[in-house]
């Protein structure tokens, strides 16, 4: 079943899809608050649209701090990625067409 | 707060077995914002981002199947926990359903009597009250003063009038007595009832009257039969109209009427009403016209008030110093107090009983967890959660309080007749509970319920432990206070029961008190004097031969009052010898005009004289009370002549002193005139008869044919009737009985449940007295030994509470002492009975301890 997302979830998708895969990269690449991205982030994983895992135990142990968990985009997260923004898209530019009529 | 101090206070909420992970996450990232130089937000601005990330942890947790499966098989296994023990269920249900029904018939009487207008009045908000003053005594006006009062306020507002009276409908045998209200012709348009089935129209000079719809619907097919003709008080009365289903009339405090009735049809037989500007017997209401305030009311009132007292001097006497508006209908002012006054002592009572009831119930609920300690403890052992097993006990709870709340929806529509019954004043308006009453007090209920449960049992899923596993048990250590608290309830049941034996005694004793007359024996028949054309002595000598030739009637007599009944007439006259000026030369006599049956049927002891030998004697001649006689002629040798405005009165006899209109009073000063002299038709007849059965009957029948006349209304013993002259007697005892029952169980309820903990508790001992070679029947008798302290103790408390509450109420007594013997000894009796009664069960439990399991060693 394919899944809609909404603009600050494809935000965040789109950040995913660039590389950033800490929560707190994606906050500085978006902007979005924390109370926005970890929820999506933790509701994108229970849906299969996000692949979660934490880092390495061995090197945050080195450095004496918490684990962090890495995100990345499934095949399915990906395809919805597309999808919003194939919509997004065919909405500003019907947007368009109306301004200039 | 710091971040991290957030991070740890929110982690509570996410699920178990997510929480670590959760919490490293959101510290992870926030050491890395710690540690970046561009962070996009400060620590504590990123941690709040946590609150709605925990609360999605949490809600997911609760949408877990495994979850879901957990309510729905903690309900399954409490539903079978209920059923398991039926006793204790039953007496849960039964205990919530007698509290949350005593609530909800509480508070239906609040919306009844002070929050809604009676039905079926259209913009009930426009309509107000107006009388003579002040306005916390509001006061009713006569015939003439109400239609000069409405015309002087025609300008602000349309006024009516209503008296509540009774009225005789129908002839001979068939006879009854239903409550009507006399109205004034523009009574349905100012309440705004539509009156249907007719011309609709009442006049003041014309006999008619409008219906009631439950009464037209009774008797619709007779009725119309009868060419819509109606005969009220013995004349045939046209029928002009009913009025609109569910309307009562404008005050919820009277009998609901079955019939509204035109003055002309009701001063048929007493014009003088009609013109007699000092008899006051009408209560006036109005409705504004649009756009007027009460204040512009209450300004006309006022400025009528002063025109009609300048324009005649006869208004001054009878208008009162002011007139008084007051807002709204439904209750007037005095009973509106009266009904604030008991609403609150009956919602302070009802939410006392309901909360005592309910954690009666915690208790048996506590009782039955510490019971279930083994079986909790396993479950501890297999996984589950302090939680989840109390959430499985006030899931239990929960079902009780529901099941108890339907029971209450039952119970509280059957009580409505004795709580209509315990009111001290009618009521007109229904005083059914409607959901809403019945939604608040089950909501009630089972809040109260679940928060005295939580505590007491998340203590009790503390037992779940090895020990318990194992069989022993960790001791509750609060037994003690439970049963002082039991203790404590045993003896304000006592105190309860004692005080409606009292007033119970005292209700008996005013039947057979003896005010100087004879009751025993005697019936009083009330009549209603009709329009028929006969004279009042040709009346009257009917009415003495038919009562007379009844089998077993001993002697008949007749009265315009009769002590007691009907309320009373006096006539102050002065001293003989004296002006009057001086009070002191004043004596105010209670007066009756009897025959010479009456002073037979109630075998009036004679000091002196006796009745008048003839009615027509010049001067005319009155027996007069021993009181009254000394008071009136303290010199004995002197003549015994009074002077009155309608002449001289000779003193023709002197009874003994009677009580003859307070059963608590002194002697009544009183005056027997000749019912003959008067020439009034008489009210009352009476009596006596040593028969048992049904000679009310046989009256009723032989009276009947007198119906053109007088009707007969009611036939009643005059024990009776005197017993039911001590009103607020009756009202404080059937509301002490009625508590003491609920009281009773209540404490049985908790005594169980104490003992059965109790007995809990000393398995152990009970196990070795019997390995020992103790007989069960010993081991009962330890418990009950216990129990027998408890409610000695109890009768001693109960005892001294009883003492102060029995001198409180003393002037509510009436032949027996606050202090009787009788009645101390009975309650202590009872007390004891039912504190053995309710351990007698856990008693016998103990009896069948097995010593094996209690002498199993522990671990």
């Amino acid at each position: 079943m394919r899944t809609r997302i909404g603009f600050a979830t494809a935000t965040i998708f789109e950040a995913l899809a660039r590389g950033n895969g800490f929560g707190l990269d994606i906050m500085r690449e978006t902007g979005l608050p924390s109370g926005t991205v970890y929820p999506t982030l933790s509701r994108a994983e229970a849906s299969g649209l996000v692949r979660g895992k934490w880092e390495a135990r061995r090197q945050a142990d080195l450095e004496a701090r918490p684990r962090r968990r890495y995100y990345e985009l499934t095949a399915a997260g990906h395809t919805a990625l597309a999808e919003a923004l194939t919509r997004f898209r065919e909405l500003a530019g019907g947007h368009r067409a109306r301004s200039r009529s | 707060m710091n971040a991290d101090r957030l991070l740890r206070l929110l982690s509570r909420i996410v699920p178990a077995e997510r929480r670590a992970d959760w919490l490293e996450r959101w510290r992870g990232e926030l050491w890395a914002l710690a540690a970046s130089e561009r962070a996009p937000a400060t620590p504590a601005r990123f941690a709040l981002g946590a609150i709605p990330d925990a609360w999605h942890e949490c809600a997911a947790g609760w949408r877990d199947a495994a979850a879901l499966d957990g309510i729905s098989g903690d309900l399954r296994r409490a539903w079978r926990a209920v059923w398991r023990a039926p006793g204790a269920s039953l007496l849960t249900v039964l205990i919530v359903g007698v509290g949350a029904a005593a609530l909800t018939n509480v508070i239906a009487l609040v919306d009844a009597t002070l929050l809604r207008t009676p039905p079926a009045i259209a913009r009930a908000d426009e309509l107000f009250q107006i009388g003579r003053g002040p306005a916390s005594e509001l006061d009713n006006l006569s015939y003439p003063n109400v239609r000069d009062l409405a015309d002087a306020l025609r300008p602000v507002a349309s006024v009516a009038a209503y008296a509540d009276r009774s009225a005789v409908v129908g002839a001979g045998a068939n006879a009854i007595v239903v409550a009507a209200q006399v109205v004034t012709p523009e009574f349905f348009d100012v309440v705004g009832v539509p009156v249907h089935n007719g011309p609709g129209k009442l006049s003041d000079g014309e006999p008619g009257v409008v219906l009631s719809h439950r009464f037209w619907i009774e008797r619709r097919q007779e009725i119309d039969a009868a060419g819509r003709w109606i005969a009220v008080d013995g004349q045939p009365t046209p029928v002009v109209g009913v009025a609109a289903e569910g309307f009562v009339g404008v005050q919820a405090s009277s009998v609901e009427p079955a019939m509204w009735l035109s003055v002309g049809t009701a001063l048929r037989a007493e014009p003088l009403r009609r013109s007699e500007r000092g008899w006051s017997w009408l209560w006036t209401i109005g409705r504004r016209h649009p756009g007027v305030t009460i204040e512009a009311v209450s300004a006309a009132a006022a400025s009528a008030h002063s025109e009609l007292v300048t324009r005649s001097a006869l208004h001054e006497g009878t208008l009162g110093s002011a007139l008084v508006v007051v807002d709204g209908v439904g209750l007037r002012p005095a009973d509106r107090t009266e009904a604030a006054r008991l609403s609150r002592l009956f919602v302070a009572a009802a939410v006392l009983v309901l909360v005592v009831a309910l954690a009666n119930v915690v208790g048996l609920q506590l009782t039955r967890a510490i019971a279930a300690a083994p079986a909790t403890a396993m479950m501890r052992a297999l996984g589950a959660s302090r939680a989840r097993l109390v959430r499985g006990r006030v899931f239990e709870l929960l079902i009780l309080t529901v099941a108890g709340s339907l029971v209450a929806w039952t119970v509280a529509w059957s009580m409505t007749s004795f709580v209509r019954a315990t009111l001290p004043y009618p009521i007109a308006v229904s005083l059914r509970p409607e959901w809403r009453a019945f939604l608040v007090a089950a909501a009630m209920a089972t809040a109260i319920a679940g928060a005295l449960a939580i505590v007491p049992l998340a203590r009790a899923s503390r037992l779940g432990s090895i020990a318990s596993l194992a069989g022993g048990l960790a001791i509750a250590g609060r037994s003690r206070i439970t049963l002082a608290l039991v203790t404590l309830q045993l003896g304000v049941s006592g105190t309860l029961l004692g005080v409606g034996g009292l007033l119970a005694r005292s209700i008996w004793a005013a039947g057979a008190v003896d005010p100087g007359f004879e009751t025993r024996g005697v019936l009083v028949v009330t009549l209603r004097p009709s329009m028929g054309g006969r004279s009042a002595a040709a009346v009257r000598a009917d009415l003495i031969q038919r009562a007379g030739a009844i089998a077993g009637v001993d002697a008949v007599g007749l009265a315009s009052r009769v002590p007691y009944v009907g309320g009373a007439e006096t006539r102050t006259v002065t001293l003989p010898g004296t002006t009057g000026e001086n009070p002191e030369d004043r004596v105010r006599l209670t007066t009756f005009a009897v025959d010479a049956g009456f002073f037979d049927v109630l075998r009036v002891p004679f000091v002196s004289g006796g009745v008048p030998v003839s009615a027509d004697a010049m001067p005319a001649a009155a027996v007069f009370t021993r009181i009254a006689a000394d008071r009136l002629w303290p010199d004995a040798t002197r003549p015994r002549h009074l002077d009155t405005p309608s002449g001289r009165v000779q003193a023709s006899g002197v009874t003994a002193d009677m009580q003859l209109r307070s059963l608590r009073g002194p002697a009544t000063p009183a005056m027997f005139m000749p019912i003959e002299a008067t020439g009034e038709k008489p009210r009352y007849l009476i009596v006596r008869t040593a028969r048992r059965d049904d000679v009310a009957g046989e009256l009723r029948l032989a009276l009947s044919a007198l119906n053109g006349d007088v009707i007969v209304t009611r036939v009643e013993p005059y024990p009776q009737l005197i017993a039911a002259s001590l009103p607020d007697t009756q009202v404080a005892a059937r509301l002490a009985l009625s508590f003491s029952a609920v009281a009773v169980m209540l404490s049985m309820a908790g005594l169980y449940a104490v003992v059965s903990r109790r007995v809990m508790e000393r398995r152990r001992e009970f196990g070795v007295r019997l390995a020992l070679g103790a007989t069960p029947a010993s081991v009962v008798g330890v418990v009950m030994r216990e129990v027998l302290l408890v409610a000695i103790l109890a009768c001693v408390l109960g005892g001294a509470m009883f003492a102060a509450a029995s001198a409180a109420m003393r002037q509510l007594l009436f032949g027996v002492s606050p202090f009787d013997l009788q009645t101390l000894a009975a309650t202590g009796a009872g007390i004891v009975i039912i504190a053995l009664a309710a351990a007698s069960g856990p008693a016998r439990r103990a009896g069948r301890s097995d010593p094996a399991a209690a002498l199993r060693p522990p671990g």
